[in-house]
């Protein structure tokens, strides 16, 4: 190896920081290479100085200051953790929600009223037993025909076909008619 | 037993009392600090912010600079202390923070790893009537060779050479192979000696 390959392990040399074996054939170069020899000593002076520099001190006041300005920063955090921006967003949605709710609750009950048809002091009653009238083809007759209709009428009937002879099934329909002569409502009961 | 081996025995002893002991107190001040005592993040950052900031002054070799980087370090420890392992020590750990924060401040403030010397950043270089270099102008040659090193370099060397830590530790911290780190520091080295022979040769 010539002295320029020893350079590198001469700055670990130094410092002892190579382990046994080549730190004893870079002793035994050095003993030989005037050269390397005086480059390892220039390498131990800049080496003390480097070492020097952690005997620095800084100022207290530079200290100081930067304690200041870390506690500040972590108050602000601590402040920021204490309450979060997202507690807040929450809270204003939950007022909105809140608001929201109120207005949703009252607003159907008035159009409701307003829709509602009025119905005459003496409202005509048909009864009728056995026989239902000619319904008009309405979403109301359609129901009634529906599944829904049937599973309702199993469900009423099936106590009676258990304890005694089923009796022959009455409908009952109310008709009741209103101040407008298109609006005509039909009771339909078993 | 020879006398000599007997005190170095007792000096390896005292010192892992002491930093068991160390080990312990910064333990539970970080348990305290994670309880919420503001007190005893208080007593981390007296403890452990001149070492933050000469690191960081070294890494970075501006006062100013280690001063934002010393402040990062602190927050992000206390953003991050849950992630402390009370069995380890503090310090390697922050360490390996200031290394990190001046990464990325470095990055952020786009310093080049090859600054060049240059006489003007010598405002205090005094030399003596006999043409000595004096002690502080040492220092500050030293301070300028450093950044003549690769970020890697100038960690590696910073942590080993100023800090004192082992090779090992150094490692550890850097994450880097034990080789590696030696490689780095053996560079670091020559370079800062070739920056110093450089200078003398240049002075009248």
């Amino acid at each position: 190896m010539n002295c320029a390959g020893f350079e590198k392990l001469i700055a670990l040399h130094v410092e002892g920081d190579l382990p046994k074996r080549k730190g004893r054939a870079v002793a035994e170069h050095l003993k030989i290479c005037e050269p390397c020899r005086e480059f390892a000593e220039k390498l131990k002076a800049s080496q003390a100085l480097l070492k020097s520099l952690s005997q620095e001190s800084v100022d207290d006041a530079v200290l100081e200051e930067l304690r200041e300005r870390i506690l500040n920063r972590l108050g602000t955090a601590t402040e920021r953790q204490r309450f979060p921006v997202w507690r807040y967003a929450v809270g204003a949605a939950l007022i909105v929600l809140v608001v929201l709710a109120a207005i949703t609750v009252r607003r159907p009950s008035k159009n409701r009223v307003a829709e509602i048809p009025r119905v005459t002091s003496q409202p005509l009653a048909t009864v009728a037993v056995g026989q239902a009238p000619a319904l008009p083809r309405s979403s109301f007759a359609r129901a009634a025909k529906g599944k829904r209709a049937v599973h309702r009428r199993e469900y009423f009937q099936a106590p009676l076909t258990a304890s005694a002879k089923p009796r022959q099934s009455a409908q009952l329909t109310v008709k009741l008619v209103t101040d407008n002569p298109n609006v005509v409502i039909y009771w339909l009961t078993d | 037993m020879e006398p000599r081996e007997l005190a170095l025995r007792m000096t390896g002893f005292v010192q892992d009392m002491a930093q068991t002991s160390d080990m312990e107190e910064s333990g539970q001040l970080i348990k305290r600090a994670m309880a919420g005592d503001s007190a005893a993040f208080d007593q981390i950052i007296l403890r452990y912010q001149r070492r933050v900031l000469m690191t960081s002054w070294r890494l970075l070799g501006s006062r100013e600079d280690a001063q934002d980087a010393a402040q990062e370090v602190f927050l992000r420890l206390y953003r991050h202390m849950r992630r402390f392992d009370e069995k380890r020590e503090l310090l390697p750990w922050l360490y390996r923070l200031t290394v990190n924060v001046c990464h990325d401040l470095r990055r952020k403030l786009r310093l080049d790893a090859g600054v060049a010397f240059e006489e003007a950043n010598h405002p205090g270089t005094e030399v003596d009537p006999a043409g000595e270099i004096t002690r502080i102008e040492q220092r500050r040659i030293i301070e300028e060779a450093l950044k003549t090193l690769t970020e890697k370099e100038r960690a590696a060397v910073v942590l080993r050479d100023i800090e004192g830590l082992s090779t090992k530790d150094a490692a550890r911290i850097l994450g880097s192979s034990e080789t590696t780190i030696r490689s780095q520091i053996s560079s670091a080295r020559v370079k800062i000696r070739k920056f110093v022979d450089r200078l003398e040769k240049r002075r009248p």
